[in-house]
Order: structure tokens, then C-alpha cells, then sequence
């Protein structure tokens, strides 16, 4: 691209197209979360017990405390990323890239290793078929709330999953960024990349309160 | 050539109105467009050593030549919202007395057949004499007579249309849509119940009747179904110009 | 400027956006085919029914995917990714989009979305239960319930690999090549035009791309999600839009038609945005109200978004809900009819020649009002009540497509043709298809409404079935009548591809501008080479300043002449 028939460049294309994909993408989450918000204020008081096992809730809420913080300190870690990227840092880059990437690893393993395993132990499950109730032979009796878990299941696991997945679209991307970056090429799209974690972190934000403190 | 059905329930001459009032607002805007256009066309075109005129659109004095049309245009949506509004809140809503008069019937959809229960003589559903229609036989409504219709499904979506009534309604699993009809005429000729929302394979052949009937009949009805039904024809099975190859052997 | 391209491999994985534009373009065409030919099979079965064995099964699959290839794979390739690519550049003066790999990518996911529709027309061959043969709404419960075994990941594979599964993954795959396609149009557009080209002097064409990108990354969001959740129904058994298991089947019916009633302005707007360019070139005077006709369009862009319950006005929604519904779509019809208004005021005083290109667009004005103006009938809740899913939704909508992909996109081919190729296509030629296929649309679509007030519903393969359907003889004859007419357009289009293959082979060289057009486009050469300019142009004034008074000796004013 040749620069003197570029007149009207107030925002830099890649930074551009990445604010345009985030609407994109926050609009696809725009679309879970507004379904099941539907649900929940449709199904009103039996979404709460559609969460827990007898009394006990399955969703442990320190583990999404846990996960939150982590997030956030990955976000300020990006963000340490992107200040030495602007600074000409290459190993500073590398290193907090890195810090970032395994923040995100952790995240992933305390949801998919602690988590999702306790809510299968449980018998929560994407399956709904395979469904079985703590209290065997509950179902005709509970008025309902077997399909209600089934629904509120396949929400929570649909929604965390494909905010997984971003996780580690991002992780990937910020991989790949660091790799050139490090070499001191391509120094501009750490911001980038940045930006595309930072969506991945305020996604984050509205799926806490809504399964794990919202019980 | 008649264009439109019969119509037989107390709205359908609503909406037939309906119809006919939209198709002059339509008409008059297409052929008043249509002749502007050509009028446009066939006075402007081509000429040896002309010039044409720089309109830019500029002001009122130009932009008053389409902002004059679309003022009327929007007056006349704000009339069709409003005879819409009224037409739609008679056939959709049920007046507290409507409900206190009407004759409730239970109908569901099932691949690919229609079946109903009737409330028995006291009138409501969910009491213990009520009792199911007979297959192979059509739905009885009373006429001048407000009948509740409960409408459900116990798999796909399908969806109630008799076109005499000009009543359509989407029958939806998990949920019971309560939509009235009040018919007007003792059919002579059964109406045709038309499934109109794809439902599978054989949708096109899921038929059936309704047969509405005076308010001596219905009360026999009630009395007596089966002998009743031994009265009346059965519905016409479907019949295809040519086979069909999924219905071989069944 | 990026290095030339050579050899084969380089032309076929070309960043250029041109070869690009090309390719979406002769993809869009091939499926255009498709879906053409799976209409007059069906046709041919409703006007004669004894002519040939057809199941509900087999004849709901052709309607299905003759809609879905129309839409997704005709339609939007043509006139949003072939079009966009076209022109963009070309029209605001730089040499390439903004991110020509994005852009080469887009095409590329685009082709693999066509490779899994095709896996999905032939899913019989493995068991996977053929063709979807749900209407294109792809609605559940019928589209989500299929083996009902989940247990084994044997299982869930087979209900990966069935038909519908698998065209709900080519859609998404389109999707996303839409979405990344457009959000490259958005840059470049933003970003790069020419030295001096103010928004207000950028051509309508190139705005209504942007505004059609920009609503379909606005409505597609929510349908991604729904789409997500419908293929997990279908593959994993979650109970979304399973009341069974707590869910709702008309959830699924409000995401789609979020995203379904915008998508027909993803298509419409860069239609309306040709002839804007095309109307001002033939007639030699400006657009009308240019900047009336933008916030028209930004409007109606935004109302989109605000209309999709009329799709379901009987679907089983609140009644309440349905009145709004009803009000928001009726208040559609006014930036639409400002922007036909204004089409029409420009017209007025003219030097019009009735060149092929003008005919078609002229055509496109004419017949689009059809459209419009029978969108009125079914914007009204109450009218829908007895129009719902009968053949009069169907003509109105064939009404609003035909015109705006055929006489919109066609009389942008031969518009653009001789800047592409750099030779005219045939005149007689291009006329004689213009009035055949106008002929053909009329004699299609017109009976239809006619049927459908008499009640014929859609979706139905022997109408044998139904006495309403055979007790009187000229809904008989209008069948007939409607597939004649069907098969008189399909097959006027091969017009179409002779008159290309034999223009692009022997047709009269054109030179840089032979339209004598205003925008930067016909300031490169024809056809342009990689990199498009020679020197970048500036821009100095609006699109669309023909016969000025300023200007003396010519009619026209070029953008880049000072």
C-alpha cells in the first residue's frame, strides 16, 4: 500500500478491523446471552434449582472467582505486552505474551479440568439423554424441572464452551503475534491482538455473575 | 372467476374488507408510480444536440416533488396501521363475553394427521366427559356460535388453516395457543383443514374437514357422538395424481 | 505496489480484487444454475402433476436448497462479495483492499461452504438422509430431531454427517466469509479513498455495499449463536428448541428471521446502489437528492433490524408483540418509497438513452415497485392472518429478488462489463434477454398472487390432494401458466452466459470510459491492471455531476478532473 493515496487515515486499518470484529463477535455472544435470559426469566424461580444437585450447587462459585481474577491479570498482563511493544521491549514482549498465554492455560484447566469434571461427576451433561438425577426416579414428580436442567445445562456448557473456544483462539493469536514480535516485526499488532483478549476478558465479565453468582 | 373463498366466519369479511382496502391504496401508488416513471421516460429521452437539466435535489423547490408523495405515503400507512390494528385486534383477542359463551375444542397436530376433543356437555375441557373424536372424521363446530379453539402439537410445528374462515394459526409443541373462530354457515361441502406450515415428508397430504353443523345437531353430538358420527361421511383420503414412492407398502 | 502474480497457481490464488470479484462472480453464476434448474424441476411437477414420481420428501428438498442456493450462494456472492470487490476500489481510487489475504481467505472459506452444501445435497449416498427438506427457514423441531441417538460418538458423528447438519455448517462457513469480507469493505472504504473524496462524494454504489455489510454483520450475530445451539440439537440432543426438554421452538424462529429480514437488505441495498450509479450515466443529470436517498437508505438499514416478527405474525407470538410488528414494517415502506421516489424524479429531464444497461435498471425500478408495493399486504398483521406461507408471500417475494438480483445485478454486469473485459457486450443481445426475462417474471410471478389469495399454500407437491386446489379450472391454468413463465426466465438466462463467453471473446473494444461516466473507476484502464491506476487519482467533486452548468463541452465532469 503506498502511503500518498491514503488521505482520511484517523484510526489504522488493522485496529479497524479488529473493532469491527469485536462488534461482530460481541454481537454472536449478544445473541446466546439474550436467549438465555429469555429462558431464565421464562422459567423464573426453577433456573436456581435447576443448578444444584439436591441442595448442594453444582456451579461452585470460588472457582469462577478464581477464574475472573486470572482473567484480569492476563488482561494487565497484555497490557504490560502491548507498553513494551510500543517501547521497542522485544523480550519484555515475549516474556508477558507468555505470562499472558499461561493465564489463559490456567483458566482453561481449572474450567475444563475442575469444573466441567465436577459437573459431569454430578451428572450434569451436555447429553441430555444421559441425564441422570441424583434423586433416581425423581423425574415424573419434580414438576418440570428435569427439562428445565436439561435446558439450563445445555446453556451453561454451549456458552462457557464457545467462550473456551475464544480463549484459546486469542491465546493462539497472541502466540503467533509474539512470535514475529519478538523479532521486532509486526510490533503494531500486539495492540491487536490485545484488544482481541480484552473482549475475550468483558465476555467473561457478563458469563460470571450470570451462572455463577446469579444462583 | 372468484378470486377469494367464501367466507364463512364472523371476521372474514373483516379481512376480506382489509384486503380490499389495501389493494386500493396499492393500486393507486403502483399505477400513479409506474405512469411518473414513464411519463419520465418517454418525455425525456434522447434528442439530437439536447441538454439535460441540472436537478440536483437540491431545496425544497426540488425535494418537493417526492417529500409532497411521501408525506402521503405515510398518511396513508398511518391508516392501513390503523384498520390493520382493528381487524387484527377482533380476530386475535376474545371478548369477555366471547369466552363466557364459547364452546371450547381441543385440536392437535401430529404427523400427519389432525384429531380432536370435544368438551362434552358441560362445556369445559379437562373434565372427565370429555372424549376424542374419531379418526377419519371431521371436526364439528356449532355455528353462530363462538368455539374456543385449543390449539397444540406433539411433535413438529403445524399449522390450523381453514380458508373459509380466514383462520390460520401455527400449532407449536409444549404450548396450548387458545384462538376463536365463530363460524356462520352450516357447511353444505365439508371445509378443508389444511396443514400450512411444513411439518415432514407428507405434509402436503395432512387434510382434514370441518364439518359445522346447527345448534340441534351439535347438542346431538354431544349427546351421542358415535351415533353421530355413523351419520356423517368420512374424511376423503388423499388422493395423488401419481405415487408416491416413500408411501409404497405402507 | 505487491509483486504481479504469475503463473497459474498465482492467478488462481490471486490477492488481486478484481480476480477476486471474478471469482465470487462465476462461483455465484455456476450456483445461480443450480438452483434455477431445481426450480423448474419442481415447477414442472406442480403444473403437471402426473408428469413424474416425486415424494414430499424429494420436492420439499428442492424447494429447500433452490432458496437456500439462491440466497446464500447465488445472491450474496454476486451482489455483495463479487460486486463489493468489483467496484469498491476501483470506485474510491486505491489499488486493492485493505487486507488483500483477508480477502483472498474470504473466498477461499467462501468455496469450502460450497464444497459442504454439496456434501449435503448428497448426504444419501452415506445415510445421511439426503437433501434438507425443512423450507429454507431450516425451523425446528423438524430440523433439529433426526436418529435421536446420542449415546455414541459413532452416533453423534452420523448426525454430523446428515444433511442438514451439514448445510447448517455451509452456511456458517458463508457466513464467515461474508463477515470477513465485509469488514475488509468497511476498512477500505473508511480508510482508503482517493486524495479529497469526502463522504458525500463517495458513489451510492459503494455506500450501500458498506450499509448492506454493516447490517449483515449487525443480524448475523444472534443466527450464529441459534445456529450453533440448533446444530447442537441435531448432533449432541441439548434441548434449545426442544420443549421435551425445556426449550422453545419459536426462539429459533426469532434468531432467524432477526437475521432473515435484514438479509434480504444485504441483497437489496447493493442492487439499489447499481442503478444509482447507472440511472445518472444514461440519463446525463444527477442523482436525484443524493443525500435523502443515503439517509433513506441508513434508515431503512436500521429498521431491519426492528421488523422481523412479521415473519411470524402467526407463528404464535403475543398478539401485543404482532402490532408493533406490523406498525415498524409498514413505517419500512417510507425510506423505500423516498428512495424509488427519487430514482424516478431523476428520470425527469433527462437525455435518457435506452442503452442495455438503462433498460435493465429502468426494469429493475419498474418491477421492484411490484415488490414493494405488495409488501404493504403482508406488512399488515391482519392480512397476514389468511396470506401467511401461501403462494402470495411467494410471489411477492419472487417480486422483490427477481428484480433486485436479475435486473439489479444483470444491468450491473453489463454496466461494468466493459470495464472488466475491456469490450462491450452485444446490445441485441443483452435486449432480447431483458425482455424475455421481464416477460418470464411477469408471466411467473403475477398468477401466483392470484393462487395464493385463493388459498394455495407453499410446500405441498400434489395439490391433487385438495378440492379447493382442483375445483376450479383457471387455478389449474395458472399453474401452468406460472411454470411456463418459469421456464421462459430460467432459460433467457443462458442469454446471459452466451452473450458473455462471445463479448468477452469477439466483443467491440471499449475504451477507458465508454459510458462517458463520472467515478473513478473509468479512470483506470479497461480492464484494469493489477494495482489499477497508473497514477492514484484525486477527487475534486461528487459522483454524479452530469450536464453542470459549469462545465462547458462536455456533459459530464469526471471526480478526478479538476
Amino acid at each position: 500500500m503506498s502511503a500518498e493515496n491514503v488521505t482520511i487515515e484517523q484510526v489504522p486499518k488493522g485496529r479497524l478491523a479488529i473493532w469491527l470484529l469485536v462488534a461482530g463477535e460481541l454481537i454472536i455472544f449478544g445473541g446466546f446471552i439474550a436467549c438465555y435470559l429469555l429462558a431464565r426469566f421464562e422459567y423464573g424461580g426453577a433456573f436456581p434449582a435447576a443448578m444444584m444437585d439436591g441442595d448442594q450447587p453444582i456451579i461452585l462459585w470460588y472457582w469462577g472467582a478464581i477464574n475472573t481474577t486470572i482473567l484480569l491479570a492476563s488482561s494487565w498482563s497484555i497490557v504490560k505486552a502491548h507498553e513494551a511493544a510500543m517501547n521497542n521491549e522485544l523480550s519484555k514482549i515475549k516474556m508477558f505474551s507468555l505470562v499472558t498465554i499461561a493465564l489463559a492455560a490456567v483458566f482453561l484447566f481449572i474450567k475444563f479440568y475442575f469444573e466441567w469434571s465436577h459437573d459431569f461427576h454430578l451428572g450434569a451433561s451436555l447429553r441430555s439423554f444421559d441425564w441422570l438425577p441424583t434423586e433416581y426416579g425423581a423425574i415424573a414428580a419434580d414438576g418440570g424441572l428435569q427439562s428445565v436442567k436439561t435446558l439450563f445445562w445445555s446453556y451453561y456448557f454451549i456458552m462457557t464452551g464457545f467462550h473456551g473456544l475464544h480463549v484459546v483462539i486469542g491465546a493462539l493469536a497472541i502466540f503467533i503475534v509474539m512470535l514475529s514480535a519478538s523479532k521486532g516485526k509486526n510490533l503494531h499488532r500486539v495492540e491487536l491482538a490485545g484488544m482481541y483478549w480484552h473482549m475475550v476478558d468483558l465476555i467473561w465479565i457478563f458469563l460470571f455473575p450470570m451462572f455463577y453468582l446469579a444462583q | 372467476m372468484k378470486i377469494l373463498p367464501d367466507s364463512f366466519s364472523s371476521y372474514a369479511a373483516d379481512i376480506d374488507g382489509l384486503i380490499i382496502e389495501i389493494t386500493i391504496f396499492v393500486v393507486a401508488w403502483f399505477v400513479v408510480s409506474t405512469a411518473a416513471l414513464f411519463y419520465g421516460i418517454f418525455t425525456s429521452l434522447k434528442t439530437e444536440g439536447g441538454k439535460a437539466k441540472y436537478i440536483p435535489g437540491i431545496g425544497w423547490e426540488q425535494t418537493k416533488w417526492i417529500l409532497i408523495p411521501l408525506i402521503l405515503v405515510v398518511a396513508c400507512d398511518m391508516y392501513i396501521d390503523i384498520i390493520t390494528t382493528k381487524v387484527w385486534t377482533k380476530v386475535e383477542f376474545m371478548t369477555d363475553d366471547q369466552k363466557a359463551k364459547s364452546v371450547p375444542v381441543k385440536v392437535t397436530g401430529q404427523q400427519f394427521e389432525w384429531s380432536f376433543q370435544y368438551a362434552g356437555a358441560d362445556g369445559k375441557l379437562g373434565t372427565t366427559d370429555d372424549f376424542d373424536g374419531d379418526y377419519g372424521k371431521p371436526l364439528i363446530l356449532p355455528v353462530n356460535k363462538v368455539s374456543e379453539l385449543n390449539l397444540s402439537s406433539v411433535d413438529m410445528l403445524h399449522n390450523f388453516f381453514v380458508r373459509e374462515f380466514r383462520f390460520k394459526q401455527d400449532v407449536i409443541p409444549g404450548r396450548v395457543i387458545v384462538r376463536w373462530v365463530e363460524a356462520t354457515q352450516i357447511s353444505g361441502k365439508n371445509y378443508e383443514l389444511i396443514c400450512a406450515e411444513i411439518c415432514g415428508s407428507n405434509h402436503g397430504s395432512m387434510r382434514g374437514e370441518v364439518k359445522v353443523v346447527s345448534p340441534e345437531d351439535y347438542a346431538e353430538f354431544l349427546a351421542n357422538p358415535a351415533a353421530f358420527y355413523e351419520g356423517i361421511a368420512d374424511i376423503k383420503p388423499p388422493q395423488y395424481t401419481s405415487r408416491f414412492p416413500d408411501e409404497e407398502g405402507s | 505496489m505487491s509483486s504481479h502474480e504469475t503463473g497459474l497457481l498465482g492467478k488462481i490464488f490471486s490477492t488481486d480484487h478484481k480476480v477476486i470479484g471474478k471469482q465470487y462472480f462465476f462461483t455465484g453464476l455456476l450456483f445461480a444454475f443450480i438452483g434455477g434448474m431445481f426450480a423448474v424441476v419442481f415447477r414442472i411437477k406442480l403444473a403437471w402433476p402426473g408428469s413424474m414420481d416425486m415424494s414430499g420428501t424429494v420436492y420439499n428438498g428442492l424447494v429447500t436448497n433452490h432458496a437456500m442456493i439462491m440466497f446464500f450462494w447465488a445472491a450474496m456472492p454476486v451482489l455483495l462479495a463479487a460486486l463489493g470487490n468489483f467496484v469498491i476500489p476501483l470506485m474510491i481510487g486505491c489499488d486493492d483492499m485493505a487486507f488483500p489475504k483477508l480477502n483472498m481467505m474470504s473466498f477461499w472459506i467462501f468455496l469450502v461452504s460450497t464444497l459442504v452444501l454439496v456434501l449435503s445435497l448428497i448426504s444419501g449416498l452415506w445415510g445421511g438422509g439426503g437433501p434438507t427438506a425443512t423450507g429454507w427457514t431450516i425451523y425446528p423441531p423438524l430440523s433439529a430431531s433426526y436418529g435421536g441417538d446420542y449415546s455414541t460418538v459413532g452416533a453423534v458423528l452420523g448426525n454430523l454427517i446428515s444433511g442438514p447438519s451439514l448445510l447448517i455448517l455451509a452456511v456458517a462457513l458463508e457466513f464467515a466469509s461474508m463477515l470477513m469480507g465485509g469488514i475488509n469493505f468497511m476498512v477500505t472504504s473508511l480508510n482508503m479513498r482517493a486524495k479529497g473524496m469526502k463522504f458525500m462524494d463517495i458513489p451510492i454504489v459503494v455506500w450501500f455495499v458498506n450499509l448492506a455489510a454493516l447490517d449483515f454483520m449487525f443480524s448475523v450475530g444472534p443466527l450464529i449463536a441459534g445456529a450453533v445451539m440448533l446444530l447442537f440439537d441435531r448432533v449432541f440432543g441439548t434441548g434449545f428448541y426442544d420443549p421435551a426438554r425445556g426449550g422453545d421452538p419459536v426462539l429459533f424462529q426469532h434468531l432467524f428471521w432477526f437475521f432473515g429480514h435484514p438479509e434480504v437488505y444485504v441483497v437489496l441495498l447493493p442492487a439499489l446502489g447499481i442503478v444509482a450509479e447507472i440511472i445518472p450515466t444514461f440519463t446525463r443529470k444527477p442523482l436525484f437528492a443524493y443525500r435523502l436517498v443515503l439517509i433513506s437508505a441508513v434508515a431503512s438499514a436500521f429498521i431491519a433490524l426492528i421488523v422481523w416478527a412479521h415473519h411470524q405474525f402467526i407463528a404464535g407470538i403475543d398478539p401485543r408483540m404482532a402490532t408493533f410488528f406490523s406498525i415498524t414494517t409498514i413505517i419500512i415502506s417510507i425510506p423505500f418509497a423516498l428512495i424509488m421516489f427519487a430514482y424516478i424524479a431523476s428520470y425527469f429531464g433527462g437525455q435518457i438513452e435506452m442503452k442495455t444497461p438503462m433498460l435493465w435498471a429502468t426494469g429493475f425500478v419498474s418491477m421492484f415497485l411490484v415488490g414493494g408495493v405488495t409488501g404493504i399486504y403482508l406488512g399488515s398483521s391482519a392480512f397476514d392472518i389468511y396470506a401467511h406461507d401461501s403462494y402470495f408471500v411467494v410471489a411477492h417475494f419472487h417480486y422483490t429478488l427477481i428484480p433486485v438480483v436479475f435486473f439489479g445485478g444483470i444491468s450491473g454486469i453489463y454496466y461494468w462489463f466493459p470495464k472488466f473485459s475491456g469490450k462491450f457486450m452485444s446490445e441485441g443481445l443483452g435486449k432480447l434477454h431483458f425482455w424475455l426475462t421481464i416477460i418470464g417474471l411477469n408471466v411467473f410471478a403475477f398468477p401466483l398472487f392470484f393462487t395464493g389469495m385463493w388459498g394455495q399454500h407453499r410446500r405441498i407437491v400434489d395439490y391433487q390432494v385438495y378440492d379447493f386446489m382442483v375445483e376450479q379450472d383457471w387455478i389449474l391454468q395458472f399453474r401452468v401458466v406460472a411454470t411456463i413463465g418459469a421456464i421462459i426466465l430460467a432459460a433467457s438466462q443462458l442469454l446471459l452466459f452466451i452473450n458473455i463467453f462471445k463479448s468477452a471473446v469477439s466483443g467491440e473494444p471499449a475504451g477507458k470510459n465508454p459510458w462517458k461516466s463520472n467515478t473513478l473507476e473509468w479512470v483506470a484502464d479497461s480492464p484494469p491492471p493489477h494495482g489499477n491506476f497508473e497514477t492514484y487519482p484525486t477527487c475534486y467533486r461528487g459522483p454524479y455531476e452530469y450536464s453542470h452548468p459549469d462545465r462547458s463541452g462536455s456533459d459530464y465532469w469526471p471526480q478526478n478532473e479538476q
